[in-house]
């Protein structure tokens, strides 16, 4: 026995006996198979290799496979330690098919399992388990269908399980499934730990499982990682359960649930959430923002699987611009959906489903509910859910509408239906109640007349996978004003051979579109058909068309389709029949045009299509045949526009089209119209086409006789024009132009024609490119024509002249265009008036235009241009009155796109003369001068790439005051034009005053966007005269309108600006369009005989001011400065100007303004004075600005001299008295000592204080001159005069006070009161008047007065001295007296 | 007869007048024509006398032509046109200053459309005059 026991256990331990054993033992179910190629078992462990491990619906192979034991551990402790397991390169097949191959033929419903108690109760516990370590990995597949679904590899290494001890095993996970979208990335990945916490009875107490979840994309859709984690614990009576999925922070989703393991129940509750930012995970960013939560609550009975589950749930959906732009008016929506799912039985049931959106602002509202349970998987054929949509509103479809410039109202469409499947998985969409749409009005519509529409219709509605169809028998469209249109339409389209089947019949009658409201209706309006279409193969088995007033009479339109026609749209032909026959028939008679005016507002047409008749045929061949046996015919017909009449009278055409044979032709053949004036147009289009090919072509040939167009009687009188034009496609993008030609001829010959001598070629190159290549130039002639005929259009202005014949030639290659006239655009005899007044006269105008283009458009897909063009004008010249008054070349360069056209570059060269332009009336009343020349060239680039120069000189302009000619001009300025269109450029100007040349230099901005001309910069001059400068500018200035002969000026004088009497209302300010700033560096300013030297100072020039400030500068030997703005005032038009001034001069010196003017003329007052002035005055021009100046000013200064000089009576008495040589009366030795004094008296203080009025009257308030010994006290007035102030006449009132030696010889010559005043001066008893010049003061008032005392008389000063002269004639004849003192040698 | 003999000095002083002196200008610089977009050297010999002005142009290759052209000169406006060796007509229009000659042209060649262009002549220094020993 024992023996047999030791050799049966010996046996036992033989490997091949165990494996024997072993695949006895797995092969005896059915479905399971094992192979291996050694497998051996000891007390120590297993080991396997080549295992070949098959089962219904599972597969394994694997490398060898160790699994060590530690067996005094079953001895010791009763438990069974696994010390480690391996196995490596495991693959394991599940085809999920053949899984439980008994389980599948079972009846569910009956099956119950055993009960379930738990996951934690699937741990052994008989015999106790502890694992040290495992390793394992492999591969895993699932089958379905004969091929790999799921694809996957997985690792497990860990272990550490034991009695109160918690095991971890790591695992790694990555799937991959042909359900994926294919990448080498798109897998489903996971990692992370299960974790098994034993008690000290190797009970399971815990099991987790934590780790990670990367989901692969799903198309647009990529979820961001997740994190999972599932707690399994023991629970009273069971064990309860949780679990989390959390991806990112966009969706939870949480599962709480408990056991009750005795009732086998698993109950609990499920919630997700999920929010928009989950959307920021799509590959799509442009999805509306949702947000939704809902939970459900579930009931599973685990022994017979039902199931009880409740669904709620809520949506919140906005944003929908961001799906597509037009949806922006889309309302927000708010969503619930309720639903209630049982199993029972194995059997899965909907009891209750419920899903609405409402709009969040809008009435809108959409809802699906289940009206009966459903079973998914057998639904009834009945009717079991209800669709509803109300007050979806109609206007959130205008966006889309807003291209066609197209706006509806406010409207909305409701409607319901039930939901019945239908055999074949189909679905029948019934109508609860007509649907609603309405009312539908036009707010913003091309067309005027639109009436408020409301619809109703019923669509019955069936799909299924073979056909998907819409019924509507009830459709009605209402208007006011009886409009309605009904009927009925059906359309129909089958999946399997996509044939699309359309029927309806409509009939309508509409007052508001085709006569207004109130009005009859011209006709009612019917239609049917019956049109299927499938491929390329179209049948129409009923098309008809009429239009008529009443069912009475005869139709004005009548289409009708005579017999079913299948046709052929590849080839335009139908079936062979081998027979005539006819079709369709288009009949007109008398259809009234009127009601065209209805869409045309102030249109206004009429007549009547009193005819035409046109009959679709077919040959035997199946050829089709358009043919117009009676043409159509318009009679009466009147157009007119704004209550003017365009036209009146009649017209027919016959239209003709011919098909088959892949070849067709179009003829709109016999074509008249014809006014009742006569006007008559006849033609004929053809069009040819060869389908096969795709070959075309057209012919255009018309002959129009216009024997009565407006004016035409007092201008071209009739006109006859002939066009002839053919052209085919060359290729499919390439068109041939055979033939072009237009001519207008009156009957004096031609006036005008265009030609193409030879074939051009017009299209798009293979590039896309539209693309002209001619043969030899297109022609455009233009014969003589006298401007007058533009008369009755040019309105108050009457041209007369003579354009001469012109002749222009079109080339073009490719992109490049070139347009050249044969000879220049001349006019003859040009004469212009405007409304009355004569603008150019005796006037001749010729230049050669010119145009190179290179034009690069692509039309399509998208619209691209881009072109530069060089526009010339050259050997343009005009001469008026026989003379050459200007020549102009002038080149400009473009570039332009479809949004922009820029100037690129220019070169301009001209010369004007003004002696033949100011023979024209309106120029010289704008102040052209009658004799000069002007020449000016601008070159160089306009976008800021190049350099432009601008260079100019004026030479020979008479001066406005008679005196010769202004100084030679130039200017010239060099500068860069901005992207921004500023014009930043070195400006100097030079004008050739005598002696010395006026020159400025500065630099200046343009902006030729705002047209201002802006400077920052200083102003340099080395010399400026400033008469010189009002030469130019009076040059140019317009004529007085009173002319007054300028009074003759001594030669000797300098040239003064004449006065003048033109007082222009300026629309800017006189710096123009000049702005900013200048700093002022002028060596020199003159404006003689009066000089300023060293100027500084800044002018500012702004928009309505002008601002001289921080003047200094050196005048007459002081320093001189000041301030002065100038205020522009367009709104006060009799004085545009206001501007207010300070002045001052210090130390200066009043002899050098004397001697300025009169070089050899001692001052009257020699004394370094400081003066203060301030100036205000208003005015329209700057002329008129200084001469009605007020002024008011101050003058302090001394120590200084004073003269009262002698007249020039004689000069040898006057020597006489001055020497006192000549032993004379004691008067007369006096009045020599007091010559001596007045002949140089030395003042202390001068004081003068004046004002000047604004007609240049000066008047002297107070001249107070002391001295030591006299006292001198005036006032007077300094009268206005067009000369330099020291020649303005001087009417002055003298009070002569003396003292000391002074008023001893005035005492002794009884001129003097006796009583002196509180200074100590003895006034003279009598004033004296003064007058002359203000620099050559007149003193012989004063000498008459000394004469007087002198001689006691009544004589004068001259009397005196001729007395005087007679005294010394006798001393000189008789003999000397012995006096004391020798005489004089 | 002393009127007669006034009449005659009065008539015959233009004629006996010294002749105003012609002055000779060189001028080179760029010339384009824009038809073509070709760009050369062009060297203008001009001389102007008065209201006339004679010139004499070379221009370098790309572009062609040279040969002997007149026209006027007024206050700085300078027209000149001649035919060339070339075979074509020339017409110059521009403004010479102390500087330079900016100007267009055109060439007309026989049984082609008119080209176009643009000129910029600067005006080359006076030669020194020859030293005399």
């Amino acid at each position: 026995m024992v023996v047999s026991g030791a050799v049966f256990v010996g046996l036992l331990a033989i490997p091949a006996v165990q494996g024997w054993l072993l695949k006895r033992a797995l092969t005896g179910r059915p479905g399971w198979r094992v192979n291996f190629d050694h497998f051996g078992a000891g007390p120590s462990g297993v080991d396997v290799s080549g295992l070949d491990f098959a089962m219904p619906g599972v597969e394994a192979k694997s490398a060898p496979i160790v699994i060590e034991l530690t067996p005094w551990r079953l001895v010791s402790r009763r438990e069974i330690r696994i010390e480690r397991i391996e196995m490596s390169k495991l693959r394991v097949l599940l085809t999920p098919a053949h899984l439980s191959p008994d389980d599948a033929t079972a009846p569910k419903a009956a099956k119950a399992s055993k009960p379930f108690g738990g996951v934690l109760a699937q741990v052994p516990t008989t015999w106790p388990l502890s694992l040290g370590t495992a390793q394992l990995d492999g591969e895993i597949v699932v089958n379905d269908g004969g091929r790999s679904v799921v694809a996957g590899t997985f690792n497990v290494h860990g272990g550490g399980v034991s009695a109160e001890q918690t095991g971890a095993l790591a695992f790694e996970l990555a799937v991959n499934s042909a359900l994926l979208p294919p990448g080498p990335a798109n897998q489903l990945r996971s990692n992370g730990t299960v974790s098994l916490s034993l008690d000290a009875e190797h009970r399971a107490t815990r099991l987790t499982l934590d780790g990670d979840l990367t989901l692969p994309d799903y198309g647009s859709l990529v979820l961001p990682p997740g994190k999972f984690s599932v707690t399994v614990e023991p629970a009273a009576g069971g064990e309860k359960y949780h679990a989390e999925l959390h991806l990112g922070t966009a969706a939870v989703l949480v599962l709480d649930g408990q056991l009750d393991a005795a009732n086998s129940r698993l109950t609990g509750h499920a919630t997700i959430r999920a929010d928009q930012s989950l959307a920021a995970g799509l590959k799509v960013k442009n999805l509306p923002a949702v947000a939704l939560d809902g939970g459900a609550d579930f009931s599973l009975d685990l022994r017979t699987g039902d199931l009880d589950v409740n669904l709620a749930g809520n949506l919140d959906a906005h944003d929908w611009a961001a799906l597509l732009p037009q949806l922006a008016v889309v309302d927000a929506f708010k969503g619930r959906l309720t639903a209630a799912l049982t199993r029972r039985a194995g059997t899965l049931s909907v009891n209750r489903f419920e899903a609405t959106l409402q709009g969040a602002t809008s009435p809108a509202i959409f809802k699906f509910e289940l009206t009966d349970p459903l079973d998914p998987l057998h639904p009834p054929q009945r009717p079991l859910a209800r669709l509803t949509l109300e007050h979806w509103p109609l206007h959130w479809v205008n966006p889309w509408l807003a291209p066609a410039r197209v706006q509806l109202g406010p409207a909305e469409f409701s409607g319901q239906w039930t939901l019945a499947p239908t055999p074949a998985l189909g679905l029948r969409l019934t109508p609860v109640y007509p649907c609603t749409l309405g009312p539908v009005a036009l707010v913003k519509s091309p067309v005027p007349v639109t009436p408020i529409v409301n619809f109703t219709f019923s669509p019955v509605a069936e799909l299924s996978a073979q056909q998907l169809s819409v019924t509507i028998e009830d459709f009605i469209a209402t208007a006011s004003h009886e409009d309605k249109v009904d009927g009925r339409v059906a359309v129909a389209f089958t999946l399997a051979n996509h044939t699309l089947h359309a029927t309806g019949a409509l009939h309508g009658t509409l007052p508001s579109l085709l006569a207004g409201a109130g009005k009859n209706v011209p006709f009612t309006l019917n239609t049917l058909w019956d049109i299927t279409q499938s491929g390329r193969q179209l049948r129409i088995d009923k098309l008809g068309f009429s239009a008529r007033r009443d069912a009475k009479v005869t139709p004005y339109v009548s289409l009708r389709f005579l017999q079913p026609l299948s046709l052929d749209l590849d080839h335009l032909k139908t079936a062979v029949t081998g027979k005539n026959a006819e079709w369709l028939r288009l009949r007109f008679q008398h259809l009234p045009l009127a009601w065209v005016s209805r869409w045309f507002p102030a249109w206004t047409i009429g007549g009547d299509v009193i005819e035409g008749e046109t009959v679709l045929h077919s040959a035997p061949d199946g050829r089709l045949t358009l043919d117009s046996a009676v043409p159509w015919r318009v009679a009466d017909l009147s157009i007119a526009v704004g209550g003017r009449t365009f036209f009146e009278g009649g017209g027919q055409m016959a239209p003709m089209l011919d098909f088959g044979a892949g070849h067709g032709t179009f003829r709109l053949a016999g074509m008249t119209v014809e006014s009742r004036t006569g006007e008559r147009v006849t033609g004929s289009i053809a069009f040819d086409a060869i389908l096969a090919d795709r070959q075309g072509s057209t012919a255009v040939a018309f002959d129009v006789d216009l024997p009565a167009l407006p004016h035409s009687a007092e201008t071209f009188g009739p006109i006859h024009a002939v066009v002839r034009a053919r052209l085919h496609n060359q290729t499919s993008r390439l068109v041939a132009v055979d033939e072009l030609a237009l001519k207008i001829n009156n009957r004096g010959g031609e006036l005008f024609s265009l030609e193409a001598t030879q074939p051009f070629l017009f299209g798009l190159s293979n590039n896309g490119v539209f693309t002209t290549a001619t043969l030899s130039p297109l022609r455009l002639k233009v014969e003589a024509l006298p401007l007058a005929w533009l008369r009755p259009w040019t309105g108050k202005l009457v041209l007369d002249g003579t354009l001469q014949p012109c002749d222009l030639l079109l080339t073009a290659q490719f992109t490049k265009y070139q347009l050249r006239a044969q000879k220049p655009v001349h006019v003859r005899d040009f004469a212009a008036v405007f409304d009355g007044r004569e603008m150019a006269r005796d006037t001749e105008f010729s230049f050669y235009p010119g145009l190179d283009l290179d034009f690069n458009c692509v039309p399509l897909p998208k619209f691209i241009l881009a072109y530069s063009a060089t526009a010339y004008l050259t050997d343009g010249a005009i001469d008026v009155g026989g003379r050459r008054a200007v020549d102009l070349d002038l080149a400009l360069n473009l570039l332009g796109n479809t949004g922009r056209l820029l100037p690129n570059s220019l070169e301009l060269s001209s010369r004007v003369d003004f002696g033949p332009l100011s023979a024209e009336a309106a120029l010289a009343a704008r102040g052209i001068p009658r004799a000069g020349t002007l020449v000016t060239r601008i070159n160089g680039g306009l976008l800021g790439h190049d350099p432009l120069e601008v260079w100019g000189r004026l030479e020979g302009v008479p001066a406005a005051n008679g005196q010769g000619t202004i100084p030679t001009f130039e200017f010239s300025a060099h500068g860069q034009l901005s992207p921004e269109q500023t014009l930043t450029a070195d400006v100097a100007l030079g004008l050739a005053t005598s002696p010395q040349p006026t020159d400025a230099r500065f630099e200046a901005a343009f902006n030729l966007n705002q047209s201002n001309l802006v400077i920052a910069s200083g102003f340099h001059s080395s010399f400026i005269d400033v008469n010189g400068l009002l030469a130019l500018v009076t040059a140019f200035l317009p004529p007085a309108k009173s002319a007054s002969t300028p009074p003759p000026v001594a030669a000797s004088s300098p040239p003064k600006p004449s006065r003048l009497k033109y007082t222009p209302k300026p629309d800017q300010p006189l710096w123009g369009p000049l702005r900013g700033r200048f700093e002022l560096d002028i060596a020199t300013l003159q404006y003689a005989p009066y000089r300023i030297d060293g100027v500084r100072g800044r002018l500012d020039l702004r928009d309505r001011e002008l601002v001289l400030s921080d003047l200094s500068g050196a005048m007459f030997a002081g320093r001189w400065g000041g301030r002065l703005q100038l205020d522009y005032r367009p709104e006060n038009p009799a004085s545009t100007y206001e501007v207010a001034g300070e002045f001052g001069i210090e130390q200066f010196d009043s002899a050098r303004v004397v001697q300025t003017v009169f070089r050899n003329e001692l001052a009257s007052v020699e004394a370094h004075l400081n003066i203060k002035a301030t100036a205000h005055s208003r005015g329209n021009l700057p002329l008129d600005l200084i001469n009605r100046a007020e002024v008011t000013f101050t003058a302090e200064g001394g120590p200084g001299v004073v003269r009262l000089q002698v007249p020039k009576q004689d000069a040898i008495a006057t020597a006489v008295v001055f020497g006192g040589s000549i032993l004379l009366s004691p008067e007369l030795r006096a009045l020599g000592r007091l010559l001596k004094k007045f002949a140089e008296m030395p003042v202390d203080t001068v004081h003068v204080a004046g004002q000047r009025t604004t007609n240049g009257e000066v008047t002297l308030q107070e001249l107070r001159i002391q001295s030591p010994q006299a006292r001198l006290l005036a006032h007077g007035r300094i009268a206005a005069s067009d000369e330099p102030l020291m020649q303005h006449p001087l009417e002055m009132s003298f009070d002569l006070a003396a003292k000391d030696d002074t008023a001893v010889i005035l005492s002794g010559m009884s001129l003097l009161r006796w009583k002196p005043d509180d200074t100590g001066y003895r006034p003279m008893k009598e004033p004296f008047a003064i007058g002359g010049k203000v620099g050559q003061p007149d003193t012989r008032p004063l000498y008459d007065l000394l004469a007087k005392a002198v001689g006691g008389s009544k004589g004068t000063w001259g009397m005196l001295m001729r007395k005087l002269q007679d005294e010394v004639n006798k001393k000189k004849n008789a003999p000397p007296k012995k006096t004391v003192a020798p005489p004089s040698p | 007869m002393k009127r007669l003999l006034l009449f005659f000095i009065i008539a015959c002083a233009p004629l006996l007048a010294a002749p105003a002196p012609s002055r000779t200008l060189t001028l080179v610089g760029s010339a384009t024509n824009t038809t073509t977009e070709g760009k050369g050297v062009m060297h203008l010999t001009l001389v102007l006398n008065g209201t006339q002005a004679k010139a004499e142009l070379k221009t370098d290759a790309p572009l062609s032509g040279s040969g002997q052209l007149k026209g006027r000169f007024i206050g700085g406006w300078c027209e000149l046109e001649g035919k060339l060796a070339e075979g074509f007509t020339i017409k110059i229009r521009g403004l010479l200053n102390r500087r330079d000659l900016r100007g267009t042209y055109f060439v007309a060649i026989p049984g082609a459309a008119l080209q176009y262009g643009k000129l910029s002549l600067a005006v080359q220094p006076a030669p020194a005059p020859p030293k005399t020993s």
